[in-house]
């Protein structure tokens, strides 16, 4: 027998992403079942846009493709099934002209079993886990989910990020709970959180030394009129990925992430009077779009750009440097996390 | 094993089986009709639902109503908006004019035509694969989407009424709320997806 083939010829058709592809031979895909302790022919449902259901053995052989390791599959599975929520809003993000697209968030005891960089670089190349855990994300969302450039991922320009974003929370070094602790898992577990993102933004500060400074500068970074979450901000989260070091200096003034997300949600904002008819507000000809939390507030206001203070999403991650990130949301999109099922 | 004797999996889903969804019954005529104007808030949707609503009122004696809004453009509209559409004979929407709205536009097409309303689509030209692919894929491929000029958003309401509500534009919504539904689904099956075949997954 030669090479058995299903549906596709391998050898003839591009990778999903244009970069080479590892075979999702039959040995390969049974190894990435047997990590994740599922049976092939289970699925997670229907992805849109396709509304198409693949089964593991499907997923799994993206995963080997997108040069995942066995032990990674677990995260890729419970990643994609989160952003499969509802209020994740897999089916705007996938579609739409905007650069943004799912990035995951790993946090737990499976970050060193796993070796994800939450360090120096981690958003950048040099680490397999980060490099093709999002990667088998995004193969999934072309090949299963139907999402192609051109024809129906209608990004403008899309980014960088969309071959594939997946970094660890940077624990040791954080002042604060982690991230799936504040948002109701036990220290112990490992999880995923997914956000939707377009590339990240520095947050560039080496002078502030007080948690104010570096938060000013935060905040001004994040409130800008070419924002996703200055505009859909009813249900936006907008998202801080601070330094260590930075995170120290906040800290060091007592701060709690309660407060840097008060903070945030106080001083990331643009006044009403510099919003209006701009981005997605319009007043102009008595036409929507409008701006609904806008619309009732003096020109000289602050125009949050969430609905409540609890709304930022902040951990940290990075290395030596007093630079932070902006990962500003799609907005109609809410983070979800999901505990990492098996890990073997 | 030898790596030529290999079994290489295949790493697309399989094709969604039709679940059997059929367009909404159309209507007999135009004249007469309740028709629903629906906003999905995107810039000039308003205008260029008007400007047609004239028209049908004009050539036909339709009966239009207001300019419905949903909330974003970016997620379904609620509940409450689809209770007070259902109410009309039938749901014209506008528009796709990006990729997000688009894939919201025909979610909520989708709802009022389960829901026994016959809607049309508007989308611009850029824009109408995607909503169509999404139609073929949730088993509503003769859907009508009406195909207009991209770009929209940065045209003067005057322009948008001269220049986006042609005739051509009237003529396929009036068919689109009267032809039956193996007419539609012969006039629409692949109209925007075939070309772009062999791209899709």
């Amino acid at each position: 027998m030669g090479r058995r083939v299903y549906g596709v010829c391998m050898a003839t058709v591009s990778s999903p992403d244009g970069l080479p592809v590892v075979d999702p031979t039959r040995e390969r895909v049974d190894r990435f079942l047997e990590a994740a302790d599922v049976a092939g022919e289970d699925s997670l449902g229907p992805f849109p846009l396709s509304e198409r259901s693949a089964t593991m053995e499907t997923l799994a052989a993206n995963a080997v493709m997108a040069g995942c390791e066995a032990s990674y599959f677990p995260v890729v599975l419970a990643a994609l099934n989160a952003t499969l929520e509802p209020e994740f809003n897999l089916y705007g993000t996938l579609a739409t002209t905007e650069p943004h697209w799912p990035m995951v968030v790993v946090n737990g005891p499976i970050v060193d079993d796993l070796d994800i960089n939450g360090g120096a670089n981690a958003f950048g190349q040099g680490s397999k886990p980060n490099a093709t855990i999002g990667r088998a994300l995004t193969f999934v969302y072309m090949n299963v989910a139907g999402a192609t450039p051109g024809p129906t991922d209608k990004a403008t320009h899309g980014g960088p990020h969309k071959f594939g974003l997946c970094v660890a929370e940077n624990e040791a070094e954080s002042p604060w709970e982690p991230l799936h602790v504040e948002r109701g898992f036990d220290e112990d577990d490992s999880t995923v959180t997914v956000l939707t993102t377009e590339a990240p933004h520095n947050v560039n500060d080496h002078v502030a030394d007080s948690a104010a400074g570096v938060l000013t500068t935060a905040a001004d970074t994040m409130s800008v009129l070419g924002a996703n979450t200055t505009y859909l901000s009813e249900r936006a989260e907008p998202c801080l990925a601070l330094s260590p070091e930075h995170a120290a200096t906040i800290a060091r003034d007592g701060y709690s992430k309660d407060d840097v997300k008060r903070f945030v949600y106080d001083h990331a904002r643009v006044s009403h009077e510099e919003l209006r008819d701009q981005g997605m507000y319009d007043t102009r000809d008595g036409s929507r779009p409008s701006h609904v939390p806008a619309s009732d507030l003096p020109d000289d206001a602050g125009v949050p750009i969430c609905r409540s203070p609890a709304d930022p999403v902040v951990f940290v991650a990075g290395g030596a440097g007093r630079h932070s990130l902006f990962l500003s949301s799609f907005g109609d999109s809410r983070a979800v996390t999901r505990r990492i099922q098996r890990i073997r | 094993m030898t790596d030529q004797d290999e079994e290489i999996l295949n790493p697309f889903a399989d094709e969604v089986e039709a679940k059997g969804t059929v367009l909404a019954d159309r209507l007999s005529t135009v004249g007469d009709a309740r028709i629903g104007l629906f906003s999905n808030t995107k810039k000039n949707a308003d205008h260029f639902l008007r400007k047609v609503g004239e028209r049908l009122e004009a050539d036909h004696a339709a009966e239009v109503s207001e300019v419905v809004y949903k909330d974003v453009a970016t997620s379904a509209a609620d509940e409450a908006v689809y209770e007070q559409l259902r109410e009309y004979d039938a749901v014209l929407i506008a528009y796709g004019d990006c990729g997000s709205c688009s894939s919201w536009t025909m979610h909520d097409a989708f709802q009022l035509e389960e829901a026994g309303v016959p809607t049309v689509v508007f989308c611009t030209e850029e824009f109408t694969t995607l909503c169509q692919y999404e139609a073929e894929n949730q088993g509503v491929p003769g859907l009508p989407i009406v195909e207009i000029d991209h770009p929209i958003a940065d045209l003067s309401p005057e322009a948008v009424a001269s220049e986006r509500v042609t005739d051509d534009v009237l003529t396929a919504v009036t068919e689109a709320l009267t032809n039956d539904a193996g007419t539609l689904q012969e006039l629409y099956k692949g109209k925007y997806t075939d070309a772009a075949s062999s791209e899709l997954a």
